[in-house]
């Protein structure tokens, strides 16, 4: 038991100092690869490879460090109040966009999931991975899908808005900052929310709406989608 | 009226306990943590909450928030099913689907508010 507790504790240390460490990185050289979200993440996968960690063990630093992100959550209310004025002028934007995007996003999983064959239960698993992870899970399991599938399948696809979308929205000459935010929001949720305050509190403060919106609108209009099909 | 670091994140983690309970008294179809947030903001919108009770320990946690991303990238290299689902065909529909989720509202609001300007003149 105690030897458990010292496994989850180093892990914890270790996962903590890897980020301090990649954010010095990136404080000194200030360049964009060196995000600590992939330094850190590169760094910490090799020291538990290195450490022989188990899967097992670090779920349990996973459930700790996941009270933190609910914790987090929870206080995106802030930036949210700080820009409510400049956002209820933009409520027709925001639900426009919101839609169309998840509903874009949806209809793409839906599309190429019938031309590639797959079965329902990974369609189950993947028709939520735009949302944040919380609500992802739940949609995930009304569905019939697996819960630590549809895990992977939102880091994942998260991580690909992040790495991609800048970029991608910089090449198409999209300026616009509720444009930015709300699609980083929309396609990457928190990670998405959090790449966008780096632009700025407009954009912060869409992204974070985006999330919650989206989320708020998959999780009523998911459990339609059978009657559709 | 000043609280100290350890007030503020109490108040957050109430906060955060409330939306579980309601949500598990109520069986909202929504995590507890959303729900937590939405409390906060109507507290913050009908001043029953201060700003300032709140402020530094919310914007500490958002600043480092990219912390909390990283245990669950790192536990998606370790487990054991991670190779298993990724074959080809799926992480193409998650790079095309995630492309498309965002393009598709990156341009719905480029047009929405060319839309806006033209009306305008």
């Amino acid at each position: 038991m105690n030897i458990i507790l010292l496994k989850v504790l180093f892990c914890i240390m270790m996962t903590i100092a890897c980020y301090f460490v990649s954010l010095k990185i990136y404080n000194k050289y200030k360049k964009n690869w060196l995000n600590p979200l992939y330094t850190a993440s590169t760094l910490l996968i090799s020291l538990l490879l290195l450490f022989h960690v188990h899967e097992e063990t670090y779920q349990q630093v996973n459930f700790i460090f996941n009270q933190l992100l609910q914790l987090a959550v929870v206080s995106l209310a802030v930036p949210l109040y700080k820009q409510w004025s400049f956002l209820k002028k933009n409520y027709k934007k925001i639900f426009a966009g919101v839609m169309c995007g998840t509903a874009l996003g949806v209809i793409s999983v839906l599309s190429l999931a019938h031309l590639f064959h797959l079965n329902e239960q990974l369609l189950a698993s993947l028709i939520p991975k735009s949302v944040t992870l919380p609500i992802a899970l739940t949609i995930a399991t009304d569905l019939g899908g697996l819960a630590s599938t549809t895990i992977i399948f939102v880091i994942i696809s998260a991580l690909i808005s992040v790495m991609i979308g800048p970029n991608l929205l910089k090449y198409l000459g999209i300026k616009s900052k509720s444009a930015k935010g709300l699609a980083m929001g929309t396609s990457a949720q928190m990670l998405g929310a959090n790449r966008s305050l780096v632009w700025g509190e407009e954009e912060g403060a869409m992204g974070n709406v985006a999330m919650t919106t989206s989320a708020l609108f998959l999780a009523i209009v998911v459990p339609l989608i059978p009657y559709l099909l | 009226m000043k609280l100290n670091w350890l007030f503020q994140f109490i108040i957050l983690i109430g906060f955060l306990f409330l939306g579980h309970m309601i949500v598990s008294i109520f069986s909202v179809p929504l995590p507890g943590a959303i729900v937590g947030m939405i409390l906060l903001f109507i507290g913050l919108l009908t001043r029953l909450v201060n700003i300032k009770w709140i402020e530094k320990a919310s914007s500490f946690q958002l600043k480092h928030l990219t912390l909390l991303f990283i245990p669950p990238i790192a536990g998606l290299f370790l487990s054991s099913s991670f190779l298993d689902i990724l074959q080809w065909n799926i992480l193409i529909i998650l790079i095309v689907s995630s492309i498309c989720c965002l393009l598709g509202t990156a341009f719905t609001v480029e047009w929405y508010e060319k839309l806006k300007r033209r009306r305008a003149k």
